[in-house]
């Protein structure tokens, strides 16, 4: 059965499809916040938030849409009360150890991984140092590997808008990522 | 192809979301245009490194605190539906039609009631529109004088015509 249909049935009362589309998205929406905030523990919290959000305004929900750009507008809006509420942006940990971004490292030998972590530890600060509406497209089109007529909808612009702002996004993080590793940004 | 909007197809053309068209273009570009190229290896190598950030899990807790979560909103859901069965198809119909019935009744016990204590006859019904009709004239009367006494004149008029 496709998202949609799901919704559909949450929306007209089925209480046994929400828990359908928790397991289905709450992983990926969980990615979706710890990337762009870079802790856990807010990360779960704004889980939460937006699943009782999808219960709460279920009724806004219409067949002829698509759920998940839907999902991830209500996503959008948590994240925005939440940085609100902190007053701040809520920028990515520099820290490389406890609840920060962490980083899979199947190297054995330990100057790779050495080596590895420094260069993730590295690409981690220049994400973090992206201003938010950037490191927001590039999660999307890169973590939640989204097309672009979804992030469009997401973002509540033209696709051929997210195409600029995606490559932008991704130069600024490139360019960013070689000056900290000493290299010439072209 | 002009370089810039080369660029901008450089992330879908990493994703491999870019259609089968516009990446044979690309690549033609790609062909004869150094910087392109360039822009291209750079791009690739953050788009790598990006694959190894962890796809992080959420914790434990979360499943139950959602279950928890969804358990109130089914109980409140079936609470709901009951209430609005119940109100729609007991206990408004039965107050409303129960007022009803009681109010008519109570009109009519008053009516019958006054009709034997207090029978009318007509020569009383004569006198009370006699009396009536004199008190009507009185207080026509006084507003005649009332107006008459006012200062502007299109009073004075209404009260004499």
């Amino acid at each position: 059965m496709d998202d949609e249909t799901l919704m559909t049935e949450v929306r007209d009362g089925n209480a046994g499809r929400p828990g359908l589309l928790f397991d289905r998205y709450h992983r990926p929406i969980y990615r979706y916040f710890f990337h762009l905030s870079g802790v856990r523990e807010p990360s779960d919290d704004m889980v939460q938030e937006v699943f009782f959000r999808i219960l709460k305004y279920r009724l806004t929900f219409q067949s002829n849409t698509a759920f998940r750009p839907w999902a991830y507008q209500i996503a959008r809006n948590v994240h925005i009360d939440h940085s609100i509420r902190n007053r701040a942006d809520m920028p990515l940990s520099d820290s490389s150890e406890g609840r920060t971004l962490e980083f899979r490292s199947p190297d054995k030998h330990p100057e790779e991984q050495f080596g590895r972590k420094q260069e993730i530890a590295l690409l981690r600060q220049a994400l973090a140092a992206l201003p938010v509406e950037k490191r927001e497209v590039l999660i999307l089109s890169r973590f939640q590997e989204m097309k672009y007529e979804e992030i469009g909808s997401v973002l509540q612009c033209e696709t051929g808008a997210v195409k600029v702002r995606v490559y932008r996004a991704m130069r600024e993080l490139g360019d960013r990522f070689f000056a900290l590793r000493g290299e010439k940004a072209s | 192809m002009i370089c810039k909007r080369v660029k901008e197809q450089i992330p879908e053309y990493l994703s491999g979301g870019i259609e089968e068209i516009a990446r044979a273009r690309l690549l033609e570009h790609l062909d004869g245009c150094a910087a392109c190229r360039e822009e291209v290896a750079k791009l690739d190598t953050v788009w790598r490194k990006m694959e190894i950030l962890e796809a992080a899990e959420p914790s434990p807790a979360l499943r139950p605190r959602f279950h928890e979560m969804l358990a109130a909103y089914q109980c409140g859901l079936a609470a709901n539906q009951a209430v609005t069965v119940k109100k729609s198809w007991f206990t408004v119909p039965f107050s409303v039609w129960a007022a009803a019935a009681c109010a008519s009744l109570l009109l009519f016990c008053g009516a019958a009631a006054g009709r034997y204590a207090f029978p009318a006859h007509a020569s009383d019904r004569q006198t009370d529109y006699a009396q009536l009709k004199g008190e009507v004239e009185s207080m026509r009367q006084l507003v005649t004088l009332s107006l008459l006494e006012q200062q502007s004149s299109g009073a004075r008029l209404r009260g004499v015509s």
